[in-house]
């Protein structure tokens, strides 16, 4: 995990609206921010280079890959969290499952063709690692992607109290 | 349509790489990628891109998914149109399975959980709220994700 890296306002600006839409021209980057193309440039840049961006991500409609099913799934065991993530990552479509505090040990996102390969995947799961419990939530209608509701500045409440 | 899942599959793997460059790599021109893309971007196939953030960076410690359970007989719509409201709610859908409704949000400490957790509840038919705190802190999402769409592109390509 990284170190907190100080970015201005500026820089806020300039992730939001990469936030809106990765493929932005940086002559409009710098239209609304107010500077040069060149210092837009020079941000992106160094925010790289700090690992705060680390690349860009594509949202398509997952029917078209035939992926009918989406599901988050939390797996309850006792047994060890991490070797069950390597297997689960390994051989079915979850992505990168991580351990998990709260209601379950393991939580998952999982894409499937259709509702009968979910149950495989689950099936395999639960029978290779006699995991207590796995819990489906398959997620219906088109999800809601609110990517722009994210605060860039977290404030360090917990620091500030003590 | 076979190389519309080519492009596509480009693109899952760097939603930032230019048209020339896919073009090269497929062997046709910039200008028919750039048309191929606005096209399945006015059909629907594609919503859009979204930079890639490390959250830890800005001091952010994980995620925060949210189970959310409504209020028997009572509408959805208001609940999901307010979650979508709060702050840091990054992703609002409905599930079936032994909850309604799942959000997923960053938290940066405890305190930040609290409030979440709190605001939650204030959201309107929220009969109760559970948490599960994973330590993954890429937005939007894992990387695995554009991973597994451009292999899955790059199969059905092929067939």
């Amino acid at each position: 995990m990284g170190i907190k890296v100080r970015i201005d306002e500026t820089d806020e600006k300039i992730l939001m609206i990469l936030i809106k839409d990765a493929r932005t021209r940086l002559k409009d980057i710098a239209k609304e921010c107010g500077i040069s193309s060149v210092s837009v440039l020079n941000r992106i840049k160094r925010l790289k280079r700090q690992g705060t961006i680390t690349g860009a991500t594509l949202f398509p409609n997952l029917k078209s890959f035939g992926f009918q099913t989406v599901a988050t799934i939390g797996i309850e065991t006792d047994s060890n969290e991490d070797e069950i993530s390597r297997f689960i990552a390994k051989h079915t479509e979850l992505i990168e499952p991580s351990p998990s505090i709260g209601k379950y040990d393991l939580t998952a996102l999982v894409y499937a063709d259709n509702l009968e390969a979910l149950d495989k995947v689950v099936y395999e799961v639960r029978k290779r690692f006699g995991v207590r419990k796995v819990t489906v939530n398959v997620w219906t209608g088109r999800p809601h992607m609110v990517f722009e509701n994210i605060d860039l500045n977290p404030k360090e409440c917990a620091k500030n109290e003590t | 349509m076979k190389l519309d899942l080519l492009i596509l599959s480009e693109l899952e793997k760097d939603a930032q790489i230019s048209f020339a460059k896919i073009a090269k790599k497929l062997g046709t021109s910039p200008r028919t990628v750039r048309m191929r893309y606005e096209k399945m971007k006015k059909e629907g196939k594609i919503y859009g891109s979204v930079v890639s953030i490390d959250l830890s960076k800005l001091g952010y410690q994980g995620k925060a998914i949210l189970l959310i359970t409504i209020c028997p007989n009572q509408d959805r719509t208001d609940t999901i149109s307010a979650l979508k409201k709060i702050r840091n709610v990054l992703v609002v859908t409905e599930v079936i399975g032994p909850f309604d409704l799942l959000a997923i949000a960053p938290v940066s400490d405890l305190v930040s959980i609290r409030s979440l957790i709190n605001e939650v509840k204030r959201t309107p038919n929220v009969q109760r709220v559970e948490v599960a705190c994973i330590s993954d802190v890429h937005f939007p999402l894992n990387p695995g994700f554009g991973r597994v769409l451009s292999r899955k592109s790059c199969e059905l390509a092929k067939t």
